[in-house]
Parts: structure tokens; C-alpha cells; sequence
């Protein structure tokens, strides 16, 4: 069966991929309130994802394969897409997210430009330098992609 | 039993956010005087949580249990699983974010 890895633990399982922690410099970086936080930890300790020596804690180094296909299992990374997605399109409209979605016909040219520009944010990001001194919680959500509408649709339709 | 007062009142109010207490009294048909009481703080009794009971399993549990067997009857296996996946999730995001110190005998965090 497969561990069900919900976005919180994530966050957690990142932000000690950077480097062990201990549990003030976890809250720090993660900005969870401190009684989530502890379930958390003593979720992932318990599963043993991650090891505490002292006062640090790190992700564990001796996870069995089959540990580590159960976490990093395609579902988990659908419903954290989901997830995060779904909270960032709330019912209320907030000043700190900024969420967009069009359907719209193009010409080749157009889904050439397109392509185009897709491409630019990709090269975009792999660019970016990774800064594992910054915390996780400041981190910015960036989603972008695209779809053909009637193939959605399908897929929609044979579930 | 304080933790259950505490989980009882709090679905109530989820489910019935806009009732004054009279409305409350006359849902739960506690006196209006013991409802402001118990949700300041006054112990309840057996027969007060059974009626807070009543009055929140009525409208939202029923309905998710009519859900659950329509999708047993009419999803495929397939969609079944998504269903249980998406239950799953958000029950162990309950269990995750639930304001009960849950591991309180633990040196943890107290900030």
C-alpha cells in the first residue's frame, strides 16, 4: 500500500533535504504552526522517513526501495498537485496568489509563439540557481502548462 | 469528555455557523441559559452530547453515507479507488492539523 504523503509532510521532507534540522529551525523554515509540525514529525518518524540523532533530524539514508517507491508513488505527486492547485483556486480572491486559466483557439503560428514561450519559462527555471538558505515557506508556487481542451475532456470522461 | 464537548460543539458550529443560541436551543431542545453555558466552558452531560449529536449527524453524515453507496454502486473499480484516495488524503490531513495534542506526553515544539 502506499504511504500518502500530504503536501505538509512534504514541505517538512524538503525542507531537510536542504540539510538536518532541528525541530526550532524546522518550524522556522517551514512556518507550520508548531502543533501541525510535531504531528508531522512523529508521522514521518514513525514510518521511519526520517531519523532524529540528537536534536537534529534528517531524512533517512537507510529507506528500503520499497519505502521510497511507496512515497514517491505517482499518486502522491498527482494529489499534491491537486492539492496545492486547488488551494491557490479558493473560493475567496487573495492578493498573494496569482492564478490564471484560458481556453482559447490558436493558429500555428500562435501555438508556435506559444510553444516558444513555454520553452523561455522552462530554460527560465533551470537557470535559477537553487538557494538552500532561504526558507521553504518563502519559496514561490509557480505552475504553467498546457492542454487540448477535448483530450481534457475525454480523459474527463473515461475517468 | 472535554475533548469530545470541544469536538461536538465545534462540528455544530461548522454546520450551523449563523445560529443564535436560541436557534441552538431549539435544535438541541437544551435551555437556552445551559447552551450559553456549555459553550462557555460548563461541563456537558451524556444526554447534552447526545443531542448535539442528533442534531449535527442528521444533515451531514447521512447525506456522505448516501454518497458513498451511490459510488459503490455506479463508479468503476477505478474511480472507486479515486474516491477512497481522495477520503483517505483528507483524513490524514484531519489527523495531521487536529488541535488536540495528540502527542502531548512528547517534549515537542512549544511555541
Amino acid at each position: 500500500m502506499n504511504y500518502k504523503i500530504t503536501p505538509i509532510e512534504r514541505m517538512v521532507l524538503e525542507s531537510l533535504q536542504k540539510r538536518k534540522k532541528t525541530k526550532l529551525e524546522l518550524l522556522k523554515c517551514t512556518q507550520i504552526p508548531a502543533k501541525v509540525i510535531n504531528h508531522v514529525i512523529m508521522e514521518l518518524l514513525s514510518y521511519g522517513i526520517i531519523v532524529q540523532e540528537e536534536q537534529f533530524l534528517s531524512i533517512s539514508t537507510h529507506l528500503t526501495s520499497d519505502m521510497i517507491k511507496r512515497v514517491q508513488c505517482p499518486t502522491n505527486s498527482k494529489i499534491e498537485a491537486m492539492e496545492l492547485i486547488s488551494s491557490c483556486i479558493d473560493d475567496t480572491p487573495r492578493d498573494d496568489v496569482d492564478f490564471k486559466l484560458k481556453k482559447v483557439s490558436l493558429s500555428k503560428s500562435e501555438k508556435i509563439i506559444l510553444n516558444g514561450l513555454l520553452k523561455q519559462i522552462e530554460l527560465f527555471f533551470e537557470s535559477i540557481k537553487e538557494n538552500n538558505s532561504n526558507p521553504t515557506s518563502e519559496q514561490e508556487l509557480i505552475f504553467w502548462g498546457k492542454a487540448n481542451y477535448g483530450k481534457i475532456i475525454n480523459n474527463y470522461i473515461n475517468g | 469528555m472535554k475533548k469530545l464537548q470541544d469536538s461536538i460543539l465545534r462540528q455544530y458550529k461548522e454546520i450551523y455557523p449563523s445560529d443564535s443560541l436560541k436557534e441552538i436551543s431549539k435544535r438541541t431542545k437544551i435551555q437556552i441559559t445551559r447552551v450559553f453555558r456549555l459553550f462557555n466552558g460548563s461541563e456537558m452531560k451524556i444526554s447534552e452530547y447526545e443531542s448535539f449529536y442528533n442534531s449535527v449527524s442528521g444533515k451531514d453524515k447521512s447525506h456522505l453515507q448516501e454518497l458513498i453507496h451511490e459510488c459503490e454502486t455506479n463508479l468503476s473499480h477505478r474511480e472507486i479507488r479515486k474516491v477512497q484516495d481522495y477520503l483517505s488524503y483528507n483524513l490524514k490531513r484531519a489527523r495531521l492539523i487536529d488541535h488536540r495534542d495528540l502527542y502531548s506526553h512528547t517534549n515537542y515544539i512549544t511555541a
